[in-house]
């Protein structure tokens, strides 16, 4: 097997509520994702899907365990370097625009952050802005801009400036269905063009299976994994595939097993 | 869009329309009521003073009063930033730090120029140190309230973009405060134009507190009243540079 990209190995993430209570959020969770590869995490809400990939972008540390990216084993005490970070690209729930930027110099914001200031970035933010049609807006502010406009910016934003592996916290949740789909194959359009790894959270079983070649199913309370499935669809996938029998069997076993927790919670 | 220079217009001339209106009800009422003019002299009387005594003595006591709030006040906006970023970073500071500065924001600083003369004796800049310490509070308070407030989704998307605690202070805190920045700067203003005025009637030694003091004594209302005008004035003029400013600097919204 080739060797993965990102190994998560035995993490736990415990957090200290307000008054003073423990909530483990994580526990002994491993995971591994290749080079390339296009991997979702599904599972009910709370069951700490964000949590990992906040874990891998070094948003947040882990209480325990290690995480490696590239051969590099995160120090669990010590940020990571800049450099180390620009390698990764994250794509929040929320649009999360700053208001006093406008729609361009939000999605250049990472450009500005790694100091990657050539024209040649600078064409790949109008062409991210013209694949969500966002171009004719660029000189807006997300003020005056709807939700959805926003969502996409956040969208782009998260992957501008070329990230090796791009991480995506549920980025559709607020989209209409028809947005949602064109996004959908706009993203499968860059993976194949970029052969980006990427790391897919999502409440949505068709969604998982139409884009992964793997999904991780999640347990809450505390958050583990209960089963890793392969999805084997032939690429380049199409919004044709949601009529096949096949797809339709995946989204029912993945469907089960999270219908099988919810069970047992209501036990 | 064909509204806007309507209601812009519409906004410059009803605030002087109503100056303009009670300027005549007062002009209207002290001949009505027979007012005294030690009590209250007709706006007739206080243009008259204030044109006759700009050139020799209210336009160097204004002068003085300018130097005095625009030093103070350019002391106390960085004074005060840096202690709300400073303070910003540790909530231990926070917390104690922000009751301290209330309290000072709410003490009439020109009470403290007595025990003040103790120390340095009639000096100059003792009204300057009389605004810093009136405006520096406000301006910490204010910006501490922006600094702390700022969302928790904005710094994480620092954190994931690989910034530090102070490169994300900078990038995301300080143009998030904006707005409480300025709510700060402007009170800080008009305190400014308070604790000035105050300086010079409890330090003397000219500016236009001084004169209102020294007129009233004299039973110069008059001449008190043009004084208090330009004292309005400067504190309106300052007020409206920094709105101007925060125009400028707001575009966003």
């Amino acid at each position: 097997m080739e060797k993965p990209f990102v190994t998560i190995e035995n993490v736990s993430k415990i957090f200290q509520t307000r008054n003073r209570s423990s909530i483990a959020a994580l526990k002994d969770i491993n995971m591994q994702f290749g080079k390339g590869g296009f991997v979702s995490i599904v599972g009910p809400s709370g069951c700490g899907k964000s949590t990992i990939i906040r874990m891998i972008d070094d948003i947040i540390k882990p209480t325990a365990g290690a995480i490696t990216v590239d051969g590099f084993t995160y120090d669990n005490n010590v940020p990571i370097s800049k450099e180390r970070v620009q390698k990764m690209g994250f794509i929040f729930q929320a649009p999360n625009l700053y208001p006093w930027f406008t729609v361009k110099q939000n999605v250049m914001l990472p450009l500005k952050i790694y100091g990657k200031h050539s024209q040649e970035y600078d064409e790949v933010a109008d062409r991210l802005l013209d694949s969500v049609n966002m171009l004719g807006y660029a000189d807006a502010y997300p003020a005056e801009i709807s939700g959805g406009m926003s969502q996409r910016i956040g969208v782009i934003r998260g992957m501008v400036h070329e990230p090796e592996i791009l991480m995506m916290d549920e980025p559709y949740g607020a989209l209409d269905e028809s947005t949602r789909e064109q996004l959908n194959m706009e993203l499968l359009k860059i993976w194949k063009d970029t052969g980006m790894t990427i790391i897919f959270i999502t409440h949505n079983v068709e969604e998982a299976v139409l884009l992964s070649e793997r999904v991780y199913v999640m347990e809450s309370h505390p958050g583990r994994i209960v089963a890793e499935i392969n999805i084997e669809f032939d690429q380049p996938r199409t919004l044709g595939l949601l009529t096949e029998e096949k797809f339709g069997r995946y989204c029912m076993e993945i469907e089960n097993l999270i219908g099988k927790i919810d069970l047992s919670k209501v036990k | 869009m064909t509204t806007k220079p309507k209601s812009k217009l519409f906004n410059i001339c009803a605030p002087i329309a109503l100056i303009i209106l009670l300027v005549i009800v007062w002009q209207i009422a002290c001949t009505a009521f027979d007012i005294s003019f030690h009590v209250l002299p007709k706006p007739a009387e206080v243009g008259r003073a204030l044109l006759e005594n700009f050139p020799r003595t209210i336009f160097p006591d204004m002068m003085a009063s300018v130097k005095v709030m625009l030093a103070g006040y350019c002391i106390a906006i960085p004074l005060g930033f840096a202690i709300a970023a400073f303070s910003s970073q540790f909530n231990l500071a926070v917390k104690s730090i922000m009751p301290v500065l209330i309290i000072l924001m709410l003490t009439p600083m020109a009470t403290l120029v007595p025990i003040f003369k103790l120390f340095l004796g009639v000096d100059p800049t003792l009204k300057i140190i009389i605004v810093v310490l009136q405006c520096t509070p406000v301006i910490a308070v204010n910006s501490l309230s922006g600094f702390i407030y700022v969302p928790q989704a904005k710094k994480d998307l620092m954190r994931a973009l690989g910034c530090r605690k102070w490169e994300s202070f900078f990038r995301v805190t300080v143009p998030g405060a904006m707005p409480q920045i300025f709510t700060g700067l402007k009170l800080g203003c008009i305190l400014c134009t308070i604790a000035a005025m105050s300086a010079d009637i409890s330090v003397g030694q000219g500016g236009l507190g001084y004169r209102i003091q020294v007129a009233s004594s004299l039973s110069a209302t008059d001449l008190a009243y043009a004084a208090i005008v330009i004292a309005a004035i400067l504190g309106v003029v300052l007020y409206m540079a920094v709105s101007l400013v925060e125009t400028r600097v707001i575009t966003w919204k």
